[in-house]
């Protein structure tokens, strides 16, 4: 079925180092911006180096907000809601322009200021929550990638002869490979230790046990007959998929329902 | 293996540096303030 988005503007939980990291710097200067200095006691006066300057955050806007398009569009399943956040970054930062241009032509005046700093707290705003968006968008890929992965098990286990397993075999393993290559990214990105350490175990196992569900399975397909043969085949099947779930688990932010034992049971 | 794949950055990653530089432009601007008076120092009447 189609994967669902639980998409919560008001929910800003920050779960990569990369938004973090991103985000630190963005968040304490949108703290400490509200509390800025008085008024400058300087005279009135213009300067060309201040519409230089508020040129430069038009240009960085127009940036972020080309680049964050670029995103929407590439994944249409989360299009609508990146293109809103979009929109709010693009809304603010018309309004923070217009600020600054007023700024720029009166820049001793303490509430053209005021103002202009307003307006960069509701950019900065409306910048973060594209970012944590953003965030989801990746998780959401590798839901995606893991229900592809999901769909080939489900081929494999269902296969009744060698080609048809072979064939399923060679999907599984192409698809899974690419999983195993976005958990990696994702276990890099995680701030929290033990999911990181989660993630890397259902890595390690569903490496282990690709090339080993293939053998079995191909006993199993030859002597569908042989408990033995079937035991082992469900085993090793059951290791993958508990893998599956943890990556599933740990790319939602849950802990992982049951630990992963690869040292254990028959092989 | 442990090896991080690199070639295809993340959503996340793409906008990390673009947010870095608009922060940045606008702290610029916000810390501008002394412009106005060199100029009316440079140039005397």
């Amino acid at each position: 079925g189609p994967i669902s988005l639980k998409w919560d503007p008001k929910n800003l939980e920050i779960r990569t180092m990369s938004v973090e990291k991103t985000l630190e710097p963005l968040v304490m200067q949108v703290t400490t911006l509200v509390s800025t200095k008085g008024p400058s006691k300087k005279k009135k006066g213009r300067s060309k180096r201040a519409h230089v300057l508020v040129a430069a955050v038009e240009k960085a806007t127009e940036n972020f907000i080309l680049q964050g398009e670029q995103i929407a569009y590439e994944n249409p399943d989360i299009k609508q809601e990146m293109l809103s956040a979009v929109d709010e970054v693009r809304k603010t930062g018309d309004a923070m322009s217009l600020a600054a241009r007023e700024f720029a032509e009166d820049p001793c005046s303490s509430m053209k200021r005021g103002n202009m700093v307003r307006a960069a707290r509701n950019l900065l705003s409306a910048v973060t929550r594209l970012l944590i968006l953003a965030d989801m968008v990746d998780v959401h890929l590798l839901l995606k990638s893991l229900q592809v992965v999901e769909d080939d098990l489900e081929k494999v286990r269902n296969a009744s002869s060698q080609p048809e397993l072979l064939e399923s075999i060679r999907s599984f393993g192409r698809n899974a490979g690419e999983l195993i290559a976005q958990a990696a990214k994702r276990q890099q990105e995680l701030k929290d230790v033990q999911l990181r350490d989660d993630l890397a175990a259902a890595r390690a196992v569903l490496k282990k046990h690709s090339t080993m569900l293939l053998t079995a399975s191909k006993v199993y397909v030859r002597h569908p007959e042989l408990a033995a043969a079937k035991a082992n085949r469900d085993y090793v099947f059951k290791q993958v998929c508990e893998a599956v779930n943890t990556i599933s688990d740990v790319a939602q932010g849950k802990s992982p329902a049951m630990p992963q034992q690869p040292y254990d049971g028959p092989g | 293996s442990t090896q991080f794949e690199t070639t295809h950055p993340s959503a996340v990653q793409r906008l990390s540096e673009p947010s870095q530089m608009l922060k940045h432009a606008v702290v610029n601007l916000i810390n501008y303030q002394d412009d106005a008076d060199l100029a009316t120092r440079a140039i005397p009447e």
